[in-house]
């Protein structure tokens, strides 16, 4: 009993320590002095977050992937929980394929899905005689996908918890089912909804494998910037690049979990 | 006058019958309980008054309507869960409200009848707490409150005490039937427990298997059960298969006990109360052996063997000079009971 108690700790320690380390280093490299990361360091600078915010193409990049993120959730969140509402409620058939179907975009590698999407474009290109791909409507289209299948998970949990002779007694009082759905479902919804849109958001925004091949000359996303920016310097910048994402992602997590407790949920 | 009234309801899911030719009224200001084991089809029934469940066959009538075709919006009933089912987005107030929101009844009106309705059950102090906020008991009061408001023609209380604890329970349970009574509520009330079904209703039907075994006062279903269900289940019964003879009662392991004062004469059950028979070391009656003592405080019940049918005999504790007292398992004891107290039963 002992035993297994102190494995079980054991375990939960080592799994917390693999995900944390890196990003503790990630932190702390971010103020070294020296322009290749060696320890321990000469000195402390905040030199590298003045070059993060300073460069153009991390401050374009921000802005494109938090257009692109902010669009394909405000699209992505109703059309999967409308999805989830058609599975938990109605009687349809081959509701377990229409669930797998929904999931697949997590499912499936990024790099396959931005390929067959790649592709798809191309053909469509040329029957349509314009562009997709390389534009914002190109590069939303694609992250909707991604923000669907996490919607219609969190969004499907929280439906089967909620008690349905609430919506009953709404009836009871004399609401007729349209006015239950918006003054008692949606309202019971809340929780799940802004949890989906949270993480609907930050799966788009941090995307790297899919959006890779969907973007064009002048119009990157943060991650893509980042990657670039990889290729020539090795210098902590992009260290302070994701420090600012880890404090910007773990505020918006905080504020959220202040209107919903996110550990109901996950 | 009748507020309810059930004309032959049926409901059936394919192949099986949840409810079956069932007839029932419920007079204005009467709590009626509907009295059963889980799946009798008490809670079905419930649910067709309110409408959420349409019956297979038959009519539903409320206040001399037929309802039997109207959506739940549509009727004036008020249904209290077992959940409560408050809105948990909405204050005490707005939840209790609600209702006439969606009757269109402006909002100055709406608060003051909302804050009458609260005062009802003592939650006015509450008004603007959220559900949450309230324990299990001030819950079930709020749900109660936000069916008044509306002054519907029947409350449906399905099984309205079973969230509670168990010291809980005893104070709801108190406070709904006072409530009931003083503002003469008719009342249909599903629950499992048959404590809470004497306790608090006018009138009870039991069911069973879709069916109604029988309806009547709690003293009618305790003191006169139309058969070995409705002993066995209102109320603790010894119920022991035998023949009438012209002596008495044969039991199949053979005991005689002495003769039912009612009952056909080709029953096969004869039933008796525990508490309605004496325990004696030499009195007069039947001889058994003991086989079990349970002490239960103010109480005691006891176990008897008559040959090989064994009767369960519940006895004020005997005092410490009380021949019973020194009473130990196996020894000889007598039993003795009126023939008034015991029926035979069909089936």
């Amino acid at each position: 009993m002992r035993l297994t108690g102190l494995i079980y700790r054991g375990g939960i320690l080592i799994a917390y320590t693999v995900m944390l380390l890196p990003v503790l280093l990630i932190v702390v490299t971010s103020v070294f002095r020296d322009a290749i990361i060696s320890f321990p360091p000469s000195g402390l600078s905040l030199e590298w977050y003045r070059n993060a915010i300073g460069r153009e193409e991390f401050f374009s990049g921000f802005i494109v992937s938090f257009k692109v993120a902010a669009i394909a959730s405000v699209i992505g969140v109703p059309v999967g929980t409308a999805a989830s509402l058609a599975l938990v409620r109605s009687s349809i058939r081959a509701k377990q394929a229409i669930t797998t179907f929904l999931l697949g975009p997590i499912i499936v590698p990024g790099i396959v899905a931005g390929t067959a999407l790649y592709l798809t474009y191309l053909l469509g290109q040329n029957a349509l005689d314009m562009d997709i791909v390389g534009t914002l409507p190109g590069l939303v289209a694609a992250h909707i996908l991604l923000t669907i299948p996490w919607t219609v998970r969190v969004v499907t949990a929280g439906l089967q918890g909620l008690d349905r002779s609430v919506e009953e007694a709404a009836l009871n009082l004399g609401a007729r089912p349209l006015t239950v759905f918006w003054r008692v479902t949606l309202p019971m919804m809340r929780p799940a909804i802004v949890a989906a849109s949270m993480f609907s958001f930050i799966q788009s925004f941090e995307n790297l494998e899919l959006t890779l091949l969907l973007v064009g000359p002048g119009m990157s996303t943060l991650p893509i910037a980042m990657l670039n920016y990889l290729e020539f310097q090795i210098d902590p910048t992009l260290a302070a690049v994701a420090t600012i994402q880890i404090v910007v992602i773990a505020a918006m997590m905080l504020i959220t979990d202040r209107y919903v407790k996110l550990s109901r949920i996950v | 006058m009748k507020s309810l009234e059930l004309i032959n309801i049926r409901k059936e899911y394919g192949d099986a019958v949840a409810v079956a030719d069932m007839n029932m009224q419920i007079q204005r200001g009467e709590l009626v309980a509907l009295l059963g084991p889980s799946g009798c089809g008490k809670t079905t029934t419930l649910r067709m008054v309110a409408g959420f469940i349409a019956p297979t066959e038959g009519s539903v009538l409320l206040d001399g309507h037929n309802v039997t075709e109207l959506a739940p919006y549509d009727r004036n009933t008020a249904l209290v869960f077992q959940s409560y089912a408050l809105f948990p987005h909405m204050t005490v107030a707005q939840n209790v409200g609600f209702g006439l929101e969606m009757r269109k009844v402006g909002r100055s009106e709406r608060e003051s009848q909302s804050l009458e309705a609260l005062k009802r059950v003592r939650l006015d102090h509450l008004a603007d707490r959220y559900p949450r906020q309230l324990s299990g008991g001030q819950q079930q009061r709020v749900a109660l409150a936000r069916g008044l408001v509306l002054n519907p023609a029947i409350f449906l209380l399905d099984e309205p005490l079973s969230n509670l604890d168990a010291k809980l329970r005893g104070e709801v349970r108190s406070e709904i039937r006072s409530l009931q009574q003083s503002l003469e509520l008719t009342t249909l009330m599903v629950t499992h427990d048959q404590e809470e079904a004497l306790t608090m209703s006018d009138r009870l039907v039991l069911m069973e298997a879709g069916k109604v075994r029988q309806a009547g006062t709690a003293q009618d279903l305790y003191e006169r059960p139309a058969d070995s269900f409705v002993a066995d289940f209102i109320g603790r019964s010894n119920v022991i298969e035998g023949r009438v003879e012209a002596e008495g009662f044969q039991t199949v392991s053979g005991a005689l006990l002495p003769p039912a004062a009612a009952g056909k004469p080709d029953a096969r059950f004869y039933s008796v109360r525990p508490e309605k028979i004496d325990i004696t070391r030499d009195g007069p009656g039947v001889e058994g052996a003991v086989r079990e003592i349970l002490y239960l405080g103010a109480q005691t019940e006891y176990t008897v063997m008559l040959g090989q049918t064994p009767l369960t005999v519940v006895a004020a504790t005997p005092g410490p000079d009380d021949a019973l007292a020194s009473l130990r398992t196996g020894e000889p004891v007598r039993l003795h009971w009126s023939g008034d107290n015991a029926r035979l039963l069909n089936d």
